[in-house]
């Protein structure tokens, strides 16, 4: 590991019960890389970013977050450092927009959690960058999936990790936001030097935003590389059996 | 403006927990006019008669009414987003069921006056570190798991409770049957509730923010950086102090603690920053006036409080229901 390593995985085996879904993986994250986690529904794309930020506990292997173990770190540390976008859209329907948004500011926040002006600020620009300013005020329950989708979005921009972790970002969204949402997270990762990594299953957005992949096969391994050497029929053809062949 | 409109709620509770608290002081077997009362509180202050009425007889009573709505409603504004269940209220996992059988064994053999109260505390203080010890696996606590231990818990010590009241003598059945509907009959000054209740809301306050993240759910709330498994623990043991509380000092008043929550949710929306203070100032409202009811309708004879608590929640909820949000 060097001391640009962002994120650090060492002889990583994760298990869901009995199913090995990954098994010694070893995977450094570097400042301004965008990963595409690639796998068939159940591979364990989901797992694995969930055991990334401590989420599920691997059978073995290590995580290292800037150097130290992420075990042995505080929630409150690991969310200044990472953040995710769960598969499944908010559901808390009594919030406003931009009341949900503000819980992504939560990690930055003083002793009793009270937001301050410039915590409001960056959820406004937040919502703006996701096109959700005019909608700041309604209730949640008022917004449509791809819109829900779009606040899971700006909520994780509020907290300003280091790492974005994104699960199926593109879910519920049509072309134009696939393309904006996608664009602003490359944006992101090359002019901030933040690092994205984000389960996809669309390849051709993975060929354009992704410069990096991680391809989780059925049986628990993987292979992990530059998206252009890696993205081929021979790969995709094992990847989902009978759909490339 | 939302802002505005909450703290505007929050000002209009205030004023009813005023108004009702008058009220309860002022109505009675003796009726008292706004006028006298003044004139005893500013003039006369040695008016022996009235004196006595308002502040021997009434005002302990009118008060711990108003702690225990108080202390209901914030432990079952906590519990809902603890257990993150909408049906959750402060009796749902057994500790008023524990404060119950430690109560009710105290009369049934014998033991009055203090040592209810005393039997009630430890009953429930039993059943709350029951629930926190059988509910915990590898390290967490979900609160699914929490639910499920502290329902089972609570139906176990239900059964006790018929077996005491099964075993128990006639002339004892009525007083424990009142106390198990809720009785402020022979209240005393609630300074300890008080404190309890003015504390308890200054500490649940500070996890303000922390309730509004939670409410998202468990892996939701730790990657925003909160230490669930604490914050869990804070939050039960901080409800059940406060039902622990109510329930010592009036029996198992019911359904307070269920209603209030939604009430203010239903018109403040979910911030619990103004969600908690709103909860105590709505339940100590309504029961002040449930109990002011229930001793005044039928004078002399009085009527269970839970009772006439839930004949007035009951369609101020429904009509807020049906009327205020189309999101539940």
């Amino acid at each position: 590991m060097t001391h640009t390593d962002l994120l650090n995985v060492n002889q990583l085996t994760v298990q869901i019960g009995t199913k090995t879904l990954c098994r010694t993986l070893d995977l450094t994250i570097r400042p301004g890389e965008i990963w595409g986690v690639l796998g068939a529904n159940g591979s364990g794309k989901t797992t694995l970013l969930h055991t990334l930020i401590g989420l599920h506990q691997p059978l073995s292997g290590t995580i290292l977050l800037n150097n130290k173990l992420v075990t042995s770190l505080q929630p409150s540390h690991i969310a200044t450092q990472m953040g995710i976008v769960f598969q499944e859209n908010p559901t808390h329907f009594l919030q406003t927009v931009f009341e949900f948004c503000l819980t992504g500011r939560y990690p930055h926040m003083g002793l009793f959690g009270m937001p301050n002006s410039t915590d409001k600020e960056i959820t406004h620009q937040a919502l703006n960058m996701m096109g959700l300013a005019d909608q700041h005020k309604q209730k949640m329950h008022t917004l449509s999936g791809g819109e829900k989708r779009r606040l899971a979005l700006a909520a994780v921009l509020t907290q300003n990790p280091k790492i974005y972790l994104l699960d199926e970002p593109t879910n519920h969204l049509d072309l134009r936001y696939q393309h904006q949402v996608l664009t602003h997270f490359k944006k992101l990762a090359h002019e901030n030097q933040a690092s994205v990594i984000m389960s996809l299953h669309q390849i051709e957005l993975v060929r354009q935003y992704c410069d990096h992949v991680l391809l989780l096969f059925e049986n628990g391994n993987i292979k992990q590389g530059s998206t252009h050497n890696l993205l081929t029929e021979t790969h995709l053809a094992k990847l989902y059996p009978g759909t490339f062949a | 403006m939302m802002i505005t409109t909450r703290t505007f709620l929050l000002i209009a509770l205030g004023i009813l927990a005023i108004l009702t608290l008058l009220f309860s002081l002022l109505h009675g077997t003796v009726w008292i006019r706004f006028d006298q009362f003044l004139s005893i509180l500013l003039l006369h202050p040695d008016d022996p008669f009235l004196h006595q009425v308002i502040f021997e007889l009434r005002l302990p009573r009118t008060l711990s009414a108003f702690m225990t709505g108080g202390l209901l409603a914030l432990a079952g504004a906590l519990m809902q987003v603890l257990l993150r269940n909408p049906l959750a209220d402060p009796y749902i996992l057994g500790i008023s069921s524990g404060a119950a059988t430690g109560a009710l064994f105290c009369m049934v053999v014998g033991l009055g006056g203090v040592w209810i109260t005393g039997g009630a505390w430890l009953g429930s203080l039993t059943a709350i570190l029951l629930v926190l010890f059988l509910s915990r696996h590898k390290s967490s606590r979900s609160a699914a798991r929490l639910l499920l231990t502290g329902i089972a818990l609570a139906s176990g010590l239900s059964a006790l409770i018929s077996f005491i009241l099964v075993i128990s003598p006639d002339p004892l059945l009525r007083g424990m049957v009142f106390w198990l509907l809720g009785d402020l009959d022979g209240a005393r000054m609630p300074l300890v509730e008080a404190c309890v209740l003015g504390g308890g809301l200054l500490i649940s306050l500070c996890f303000a923010n922390a309730l509004n993240i939670f409410t998202h759910g468990e892996k939701q709330a730790q990657t925003l950086g909160m230490n669930v498994p604490r914050f869990q623990v804070s939050i039960y043991l901080l409800s059940s102090l406060f039902t622990a509380t109510a329930v010592s000092l009036a029996g198992c008043i019911g359904f307070v603690g269920f209603i209030v929550p939604h009430l203010v949710r239903l018109m403040a929306g979910y911030d619990h920053r103004y969600l908690l203070p709103g909860s105590v100032l709505l339940g100590g409202s309504l029961l002040t006036l449930a109990d002011t009811i229930a001793r005044t309708l039928m004078a002399p004879q009085q009527l269970p409080i839970g009772m006439i608590m839930s004949l007035l929640g009951v369609p101020i909820f429904l009509v807020l229901l049906r009327y205020t949000h189309d999101s539940y």
